[in-house]
């Protein structure tokens, strides 16, 4: 498997799209945290803050890049070179998933660098950089990609993909409206800390409590959040591979 | 011209997608309604028919994009597009075609929500709490003309990009983005606390995006006058077809 995800790691520092992913990642971290780019709803906030905000982007990135990639194994037909080798899909998939894993760190070096350079660029202490919500955010990032790969190696069809990619991202979206809603009747009550690890079991729900717009009672704190991620990996490792052996392929 | 919009449309009507999609529409607006009937009940609300009618058309955006690109991409992925240029047709033909077919697929879609609505609303409410005949009427017929203007301006994406892959990802982002642009220029302009604070040009713009621009009549309120969402609706149609038949007139396909 090992040779699987050092093939896979190959493909994706190849991919163009990735690429200029981490570029953007870069250039619009700097661009918003320096004070290059001015945007109304951020003039409140400091350069630290907005640097966590823009990183919602990487979540929408990874929304469409996952399925693209996961689904070029089945597009290009090089799934039935691995199957021949004697991998199975199985390994093929975790593999995939883990190389984009690792795709998901590296574009955070990026973000994590166009940070650092803006927040500097504007006078600001590096002080403000919000590293424990970041960090935290990025191990929901792995939850959600893990999902995202799953739905779309189960599709093998990249339209198929994307679309259920895009669905997601949209119902994470809705959710986090609808989740103030209900923490917002339910609080106070024993039913909120439920309300509150469903809020947080969302990848834009975490981003959304760690973002100054939010009351502080909707963030569950740093143990819940992880948690809730890891409840995410793992469930979308282990739907993933479900049946995968006994898959046939046209 | 009508020799392939007629083919394309039985292509269409014949597939699975459509069927599909119609599918899709009628079970969507059923466990929405559902679970809404469900959560509200148990924080001793009800549910109106007002609420079910509007709740295909607030994700109507989302399913036109994703179903123009199920429909339409098949004509670069499987080489049909050369086809039709062997058989003489002209490029910007097939790509007026495929943006008409878009829209008026888009439309259909949307009155069979609408009729889907008013079944599942029969089933499981008692009445509409606040909207006469003539304002589901209005609110019907905003979101159809709305429906062909998504549906044109998102064919005109996928033939201006098909054969890449950014086309597959392409209209679902730009529908997203008209999501969010749409809800803020929603809370600005009628702030749920307080009056409207905005001033000038940002002021002229909002305002200008919410009356004409068709994704800001998917919100499932009730306030957009027809006449104007009729205008935008025809101009963002017309610049659609004009932007998609030069671009494509001006591919060069492999």
């Amino acid at each position: 498997m090992i040779n699987l995800f050092k093939a896979n790691l190959h493909k994706l520092f190849k991919n163009i799209y990735f690429i200029l992913g981490c570029l953007i990642a870069l250039a619009v971290t700097y661009g918003f945290t320096s004070g290059t780019i001015q945007f109304g709803p951020f003039h409140s906030l400091n350069a630290g803050e907005i640097m966590f905000f823009v990183s919602a982007a990487i979540v929408l990135f990874f929304t469409v890049f996952s399925p693209i990639y996961v689904c070029s194994a089945f597009s290009e037909g090089y799934i039935r070179n691995r199957i021949i080798a004697g991998y199975t899909q199985k390994e093929d998939f975790l593999a995939q998933v883990l190389a984009l894993e690792i795709g998901v760190v590296v574009m955070h070096v990026f973000y994590f660098i166009g940070g650092i350079v803006g927040i500097l660029s504007a006078g600001q202490s590096l002080s403000t950089i919000p590293a424990l919500p970041v960090v935290l955010f990025l191990i929901a990032i792995f939850g959600y990609t893990a999902l995202v790969s799953a739905i779309s190696y189960r599709f093998k069809n990249m339209i198929a993909g994307v679309v259920a990619g895009m669905l997601l991202f949209n119902f994470a979206y809705s959710f986090v409206m609808f989740g103030n809603f209900f923490l917002s009747i339910t609080v106070g009550k024993p039913s909120f800390k439920i309300a509150a690890f469903v809020y947080n079991i969302n990848v834009l729900g975490q981003w959304f409590a760690n973002t100054p717009f939010v009351d502080d009672n909707v963030n569950g704190g740093a143990p819940m959040q992880v948690v809730s991620s890891i409840v995410v990996l793992t469930l979308s490792l282990l739907i993933g591979c479900i049946g995968l052996e006994k898959r046939d392929l046209k | 011209m009508t020799n392939i919009l007629y083919s394309d449309l039985h292509r269409i009507i014949k597939g699975k997608v459509f069927t599909l999609g119609l599918a899709l529409i009628f079970g969507y607006t059923f466990f929405v309604s559902l679970i809404l009937k469900i959560v509200l009940v148990s924080v001793n609300a009800d549910l109106s028919s007002d609420d079910v009618l509007t709740a295909f058309p607030t994700s109507a955006p989302f399913f036109i994009a994703a179903s123009i690109l199920f429909l339409f991409i098949g004509d670069f992925n499987d080489g049909t597009i050369r086809n039709k240029i062997m058989c003489g047709v002209k490029k910007n033909t097939v790509a007026a075609s495929a943006i008409v077919l878009g829209g008026i697929i888009s439309s259909v879609f949307v009155i069979f929500s609408q009729i889907s609505g008013l079944v599942v609303a029969k089933i499981f409410t008692k009445g509409y709490e606040s909207m006469t005949a003539v304002e589901i009427a209005n609110f019907s017929l905003r979101n159809i003309i709305a429906a062909f203007a998504a549906g044109c301006f998102m064919a005109m994406i996928l033939m201006v990009l098909g054969g890449t892959k950014i086309a597959y990802v392409a209209g679902l982002v730009v529908t997203f983005l008209f999501r969010v642009a749409t809800g803020e220029v929603a809370d600005k302009l009628y702030p749920e606390t307080g009056y409207c604070l905005l001033t000038g040009t940002k002021l002229q713009v909002y305002t200008l995006y919410d009356r004409y621009c068709p994704y800001a009549f998917f919100t499932g309120v009730n306030y957009h006058d027809l006449g104007k969402c009729l205008i935008g609706c025809i101009i963002l149609s017309l610049i659609s077809l004009a932007i998609g038949m030069i671009v494509y007139e001006k591919r060069e396909f492999k």
